[in-house]
């Protein structure tokens, strides 16, 4: 019997060894991976219907909505769902709606919306009909979607259209990334403007109903929900009456400089100024609040509701266009021409260039290294102080000015190879300081995104600029006809593009060359002027509305102080008085003006198109409760085109009878 | 030990044995009935009532049919089994050896019945419906075949077991293995197969014939393959075992899929019976009969799953017991054919409930719904019981 026992414990041990291995088994899939199989069961199990919440109201700083939310029934499809029956289904949906199937199916098609939304075809369906695809869904409507849906709407149309912004689909790389962790594919975010900037405050709380399904889908049990809490309501700094303003004046602005004859000689010139696009500002330079932006050509925010549609996108799309959706005041920076002066008068005074009362000879051409540089005015303007050199905007005076700023620093180097020079730079490149120190060369940090920081060029810019674009020049110089003066000039640029010239500083001067601003930094430093000093961050939201009815106020932020003394700013600011008046270059414009205002002309070359006209001021002059700045592309001098919406706008604000925008006289 | 001596003195056995029946009246050997081995059935049995009601309750409410139809119809079949095992046990296990032709033959005729006029569920005929009643009568033939190579066995106990003994064996097993494969049911055809190995075993049939037979077993296996005797389902089944990677979640690999979860879902201390979505949701199909373990895994978890498998440990360790202590090699080969079938239906029914054997639909032991298994297992339980009610000399 020995055998029979060994072979029963045999028996055992296989028998034991079994309830080993299942026992391994169960502790790896019960205790070890058990919390991702409990989750996989929930998964299956539980279907979750996201509740949409409406997003937050946009309100403007006395309470005035602009944006709020309308519940709109809306049919969508979603083509991947019907299967072959897509025809029928769609002409079904004709009849229903009492639309031609092209226009669905084109709707269906064009509609630019994501792949895991359905695509609205028709909003505002009547109620009948919604109940109607609701009760034969699955047998006549399948992959169509008839829901009542929260959908921006818009009291004031396109008012303020780029400070609202609009809204769209999220990507899948805003998906990725970490400002939108917790949302879910096919969400509608703010794609620009407040909308975006303030996505979080506005967005709110999706509920969500949480269905028990079976292994078919079909609802066994309603496991409750959590109900959608709308967003934070978000009260802006703009005023909609301002903004109105504003936006009227521009675009009347830009229409009479259409009609402007541009008597510039050149490529590009001739005719009457094409101004086909401008951008113009309103700060309170008590606080930097934005109380009016305006870009022009605007756009309706309506159009994106439910998803824009290809025609519509492609509209503004179109170069002819001009890029309608691009926010010119912070979102394209330009030459500033002769507003910059402002800079180059205080680092004179500040730097002890030159004092209050000394003169500098306004010539009609100044000459250095056997380079000529001409004034506007050709004929020589005798000597002037730098409050009338700001007034007459005396180019050649900014010249000298610049010469002898350059000639100092140039002096500090010598000795330095500038090729050889990594980081810090070992002169203080006085203009280039003073410009940042005005706020320009970085984005001001408003609250809005996308914003440009522009350009303050300087040595180490002209160096990184030329290593970046040497290879180019030196390839075309090769290229050009040999002695030929483009050869000269592109083996100059190959060779020795990277040195920071004499020529560089005297343009930067006047704001020309390489110096690139946007409308809302040339407000900010003349906001300074007229506040003797600080620089606000501007802003154009200014509390936060929670739903319980708790207000959270926004503080304005300051980013500094300008670096010129206040007497000296007292000194620029008479000088910027001088200009509306007499025989300054606005005066054309402002010198009836009842109320005294301050303000400079800018008037930037941009070859080889027509000049950028500029005008920023601020008024009461002694009381300054309002900076306006006003920028309109190709559209001739400053005081031609730009005064005269500044004056509209002015007159607007303060109140004053409003007079028809005249093209005012060519003067710089 | 010592049956070895009373078997070769037969006539002295004979007349000591009727001395000790009039002495101890019929009944007198219910007194040695393993108590444990009870537990353990009725632990096991317990359980499976529960789990059934939990399994199939949620669906027969949402039809509007009467929640507890599985659990009467369980507990039906459960009397049945009862009164079968108290027969079964109440027999003397060595009148089985002289009737164990006749079961034998009556268990191959209702097979035979059954794969001419059987009803079909799930694309196999395994069903016959005798007198109102609807039975599988390879449930049946377990017990049948686990006697009929006991009483071969023991017939040939003494000197050695030759190639004739084995031939006659496999002859016997095959028989009745061939019959289900025709119905066709893979997973009972090889529960009949580990019932011979068990057997053979025990029974000290050389190795060296049952490694050729292992051999020959593995060989028909993949002949049988090449030559599509399988079903088509049969062959999805193993293959998605094979690449589970591949599966598509949604058709093969899918109650696998879902029975994993379920399992794994349970976690340590399960869901809370009643409880389980995948259960009740009817996530995991048949998890009323073959998949059955998952409502434990997941309504109970690890704890629940370790005791049923504690219950069945006992219940394998009792009826080895019975083995090891039976006084004739009759009652070691039967109580080794039992062990046979529980474990190997054990390990194949909860291997494929966490995936790591392929599907094969057999169903668990008192546990699951169905009542030819139940009572089929309940008679070797009465054989168990019997054998060892009788172990003393």
């Amino acid at each position: 019997m020995e055998s029979t026992r060994l072979r029963l414990t045999f028996l055992a041990l296989l028998v034991v060894s079994l309830f080993v291995l299942l026992f391994a088994r169960l502790w790896f899939l019960q205790v070890m991976a058990g919390e991702q199989y409990a989750a996989r069961a929930e998964g299956n199990a539980v279907r979750t219907v996201v509740l949409e919440a409406p997003r937050g109201k946009i309100v403007d700083r006395a309470g005035e909505t602009i944006v709020r939310n309308r519940y709109a029934p809306v049919v969508s499809v979603q083509p991947d769902e019907m299967g072959e029956q897509a025809d029928e289904v769609y002409a079904r949906l004709s009849a229903l709606l009492d639309k031609p199937v092209e226009d669905l199916m084109r709707r269906a098609d064009s509609t630019r919306v994501g792949p895991f939304r359905p695509r609205p075809v028709a909003i505002d369906v009547p109620e009948d009909a919604i109940a109607y695809i609701h009760e034969n869904g699955s047998s006549l409507f399948p992959g169509v979607y008839a829901e009542t849906l929260p959908l921006r709407d818009y009291p004031f149309g396109a008012l303020a259209a780029h400070v609202v912004g609009y809204l769209g689909e999220i990507s899948q790389e805003e998906l990725d990334s970490e400002r939108f962790a917790g949302y879910r594919p096919g969400e509608v975010i703010g794609w620009s403007g407040v909308e975006r900037q303030y996505e979080e405050v506005l967005r709110g709380t999706h509920g969500r109903r949480q269905l028990e399904v079976d292994p078919v889908g079909r609802v066994l049990r309603d496991l409750g929900d959590s109900p959608p809490v709308q967003g934070s309501d978000l009260v802006l700094t703009l005023d909609v009456d301002a903004q109105r303003l504003v936006e009227d004046a521009l675009a009347e602005g830009i229409e009479v400089a259409r009609t402007i004859p541009d008597e510039g000689e050149g490529p590009g010139r001739g005719g009457t100024f094409k101004a086909p696009a401008g951008a113009a500002v309103v700060l309170d330079p008590s606080n930097g609040d934005v109380l009016a932006l305006a870009s022009h050509p605007s756009f309706d925010p309506a159009l994106f509701v439910g998803g824009i549609s290809h025609s519509a996108w492609s509209t503004l799309q179109d170069p002819d266009n001009h890029f309608p959706l691009i926010n010119r005041a912070i979102q394209s920076s330009y030459p500033p021409g002769s507003v910059y002066k402002i800079v180059p008068a205080g680092a004179a005074l500040e730097e002890g260039y030159q004092s209050p009362d000394g003169l500098l000879p306004c010539p009609g051409s100044w000459e250095w290294a056997g380079q000529v540089f001409h004034n506007w005015e050709r004929s020589d303007s005798g000597h002037m102080d730098l409050t009338r050199a700001l007034v007459h905007s005396c180019d050649t005076v900014f010249y000298e000015l610049a010469r002898r700023m350059w000639t100092d620093e140039e002096r500090e180097l010598s000795g330095e190879d500038m090729a050889a020079v990594d980081g810090e730079l070992p002169v203080r490149e006085r203009l280039a300081e003073h410009s940042r120190g005005w706020g320009l060369g970085a984005a001001t940090g408003i609250d809005l995104p996308s914003e440009r920081g522009g350009v303050v060029p300087g040595r180490q810019w002209k160096r990184s600029y030329w290593e970046a674009t040497r290879d180019i020049a030196c390839a075309q110089s090769r290229q050009a006809e040999p002695g030929s003066y483009r050869r000269d000039v592109l083996s100059d640029i190959c060779e020795d593009g990277w040195r920071w010239r004499g020529g560089d500083a005297v343009n930067m001067s006047i704001g020309q060359g390489e110096m690139q601003t946007t409308p809302l930094q040339i407000a900010n430093a003349f906001a300074a002027v007229a506040n003797r000093g600080i620089l606000y961050q501007p802003r154009v939201a200014r509390e936060v509305v929670h739903r319980d009815g708790t207000v959270e106020a926004l503080e304005p932020d300051v980013i500094g102080e300008v670096p010129v003394r206040r007497e000296y700013l007292d000194y620029i600011h008479r000088g910027l008085v001088g200009v509306t008046q007499d025989n300054g270059t606005a005066a054309s414009v402002f010198a009836d003006f009842e109320i005294p205002t301050a303000g400079k002309t800018g008037t930037a070359q941009y070859k080889p198109k027509q000049p950028i006209a500029w005008y920023a001021g601020y008024a009461p002059a002694d009381d300054p409760r309002y900076v306006v700045v006003a920028m309109v592309e190709e559209a001739g001098g400053g005081s031609q085109s730009a005064a005269p919406i500044v004056r509209r706008i002015f007159e607007g604000l303060l109140d004053v009878d409003k007079t028809p925008i005249d093209p005012g006289e060519a003067n710089e | 030990m010592t049956q070895l001596d009373y078997g070769n003195d037969r006539e002295a056995r004979l007349v000591r044995e009727t001395v000790q029946r009039q002495w101890a009246g019929p009944y007198g050997a219910a007194r040695n009935i393993d108590p444990l081995l009870l537990v353990a059935v009725a632990g096991l049995v317990g359980l499976g009532l529960v789990m059934i009601f939990s399994a199939t309750h949620h669906q027969l409410e949402l039809r509007g049919a009467d929640p507890m139809h599985f659990v009467t119809r369980q507990l039906i079949s459960l009397g049945i089994g009862l009164v079968a095992l108290l027969i079964v046990a109440a027999v003397d296990y060595r009148l089985f050896r002289a009737w164990a032709p006749v079961i034998y033959a009556v268990a191959i005729i209702m097979l035979i019945i059954t794969a001419a006029t059987g009803t079909t569920v799930n694309a196999s005929r395994a069903w016959i419906v005798f007198g109102g009643f609807q039975f599988q009568p390879a449930e049946l033939a377990k017990p049948a075949l686990i006697l009929m190579l006991a009483a071969l066995f023991h017939e040939r106990r003494e000197g050695a077991l030759g190639m004739r003994a084995l031939v006659d064996a496999v002859v016997l097993a095959a028989i009745p293995t061939g019959l289900i494969l025709l119905q066709p049911d893979l997973g009972t055809a090889i529960v009949f197969v580990a019932i011979t190995f068990g057997v053979l075993l025990l029974a000290r049939v050389h190795v060296r014939y049952m490694i050729a037979l292992a051999v020959i077993g593995v060989l028909s296996m993949l002949g049988a393959y090449q030559l599509n005797i399988l079903q088509e389902y049969q062959v999805e089944r193993l293959t998605t075992f094979f690449n589970a990677a591949d599966a598509d979640p949604q058709s093969a690999g899918y109650n696998v899929n879902q029975a994993i979860i379920a399992v794994g879902s349970g976690q340590f201390s399960g869901q809370g019976l009643l409880q389980g979505t995948q259960t009740s949701l009817g996530y995991v199909p048949e998890n009323h009969t073959d998949f059955i373990f998952t409502v434990v895994g997941e309504e109970l978890g690890f704890l629940g799953a370790a005791l049923l498998l504690g219950l069945y440990a006992l219940l394998l360790w009792r009826a080895l017991r019975v083995a090891a202590m039976a006084r004739d090699t009759l009652g070691t080969l039967i109580a080794g054919g039992v062990v046979a079938v529980f474990s190997f239906q054990l390990f194949i029914n909860v291997g494929m409930a966490v995936g790591i054997m392929p599907v094969t639909g057999l169903p668990l032991p008192f546990v699951s719904y169905g009542g030819t298994s139940l009572i089929g297992s309940l008679i070797m339980i009465g054989l168990l019981q019997n054998v060892h009610m009788r172990r003393h000399r």
